[in-house]
């Protein structure tokens, strides 16, 4: 009977109202920013979820921390003390030149360097999104993280935040298949893309240069500022092989990132400062 | 009235603590190598309930939780919402038949849902569609089978538990 055919509980009507609002959402949160509120108020219960999600792992180290015979805590401070003194040293001579510089840029009537501020966030242990190579650190919204922001280590660019959350923040690394960083030759200068390939595999392509581009395996790639997203002059890969392929004029480079992406521990998230007078 | 609202509120408490244990097993950091096999633990707590309590947990639910992973996964929101809406609807209109099913047979319709699923998700996330051609990329389905009769047989009995 009828009755049955058209039961009541199958919700079709409700079914195609949702699928509507959920591709409506969809195709905002793409092409703007109006969501990006609601992400964030929906982040604060969800950082629950990794709190738990690490705490295996966390009682996990300290149990080992606390089986562990402890290291020889002398050694290991006099040595942090010379390696302290010495980057003190690093940081008064930067400091000095930074003004030197200031001073010249003001004398060539150009605008100031711009100040970075950089706040030390842990890398979180936990695999987020199989499909993207991304991490999750632990700073965010309550530590002043943005969305945007670049992230560095030591050796050079990590990638860009792409979603704060309240203690936590969604770092995209660079070889990610969605990012791709503006790139200057440190020996050449010849500007270029960076494009990552996703994956599995944490590479670069550069497929914007022709065959009589001056390049060499080996070469470093720093990052060349150009867009203002990434800072300058950061390293960043590299050029790992050339190809050339008959057919094509443009060269077929693969650059490997400096940060060792695949075993990331920490990251240094810089924050830019426009109107610092120093 | 308050006796009706106050048993409501207990037994939406089941749905809530799986689906919450299911984020935590989402994003919980596994070895390389079992990295591929990771189930969509989310999507099977989602098509159990829309099975068990079809008038409670439907399309609506479904787009709740799945907003919930993209929120999670840093991936556009609606993404996982239209998945799991899409996975919610259809166990609604099955569920009559997946009670009666054995747990392997349900195993298997689970299977076909969560491959619908999957070939959903590569045209709304756009990667790189090479991943398609890439027989790990389907290995979760597998895993979303074995894994079935447990998140069910838990489902029926904490919802049993509880009223």
């Amino acid at each position: 009977m009828l009755g049955t055919m058209f039961d009541a509980t199958v919700p079709t009507v409700r079914w195609f109202v949702v699928s509507c609002l959920a591709g409506a959402i969809l195709i905002v949160d793409r092409q703007t920013d109006w969501l990006d509120n609601v992400r964030t108020l929906l982040s604060f219960p969800l950082s629950l979820v990794y709190v738990a999600a690490e705490a295996p792992q966390a009682i996990y180290q300290g149990v080992n921390w606390a089986l562990e015979p402890s290291i020889d805590t002398e050694v290991a401070y006099q040595k942090l003390r010379a390696e302290y003194a010495g980057l003190k040293v690093e940081t008064l001579r930067i400091r000095a030149l930074e003004r030197e510089n200031n001073e010249l840029r003001s004398l060539l009537d150009a605008s100031k360097a711009t100040r970075m501020e950089t706040k030390y966030a842990r890398v979180k242990d936990i695999s987020v999104n199989t499909f993207r190579q991304q991490v999750v650190v632990d700073k965010g919204l309550i530590d002043g993280a943005y969305e945007g922001q670049v992230a560095i280590d030591e050796m050079g660019i990590v990638g860009l935040v792409t979603e704060v959350m309240a203690n936590s923040a969604q770092v995209r690394l660079l070889t990610d298949g969605d990012v791709a960083i503006p790139l200057m030759f440190e020996r050449s200068g010849v500007r270029t893309m960076g494009i990552g390939q996703g994956g599995s595999n944490y590479i670069l392509k550069l497929p914007f240069l022709t065959r009589n581009s001056d390049i060499r395996e080996g070469d470093l790639l720093v990052s060349s500022g150009m867009g203002g997203r990434y800072p300058e002059g950061y390293p960043v890969a590299i050029v790992e092989d050339i190809a050339e392929i008959s057919a094509h004029s443009f060269l077929e480079i693969t650059a490997r990132p400096i940060v060792e992406l695949e075993k990331l521990a920490h990251v240094l998230l810089l924050s830019v400062n426009r109107d610092v007078e120093k | 009235m308050n006796s009706s609202t106050n048993s409501s509120l207990t037994g939406t408490l089941p749905i809530v603590v799986s689906i919450f244990i299911a984020m935590v097993l989402v994003v919980m950091k596994l070895p390389q190598s079992f990295e591929a096999w990771r189930p969509d633990w989310v999507g099977v707590v989602v098509i159990a309930w829309a099975i068990f309590v079809p008038r409670v947990c439907g399309p609506v639910f479904g787009m709740l939780a799945g907003l919930a992973v993209d929120v999670l996964m840093g991936e556009s929101l609606g993404v996982y919402a239209l998945i799991y809406a899409m996975l919610a609807y259809m166990a609604n209109v099955i569920n009559f038949k997946m009670k009666m099913f054995k747990l392997f047979q349900q195993a298997l319709v689970v299977f076909g849902l969560t491959l619908m699923a999957r070939f959903l998700l590569v045209f709304l996330v756009e990667v790189n569609t090479e991943i398609f051609t890439d027989w790990l990329y389907w290995a979760p389905l597998i895993v979303n089978m074995i894994i079935w009769p447990w998140v069910y047989l838990v489902i029926c009995n904490s919802m049993y538990a509880v009223t």
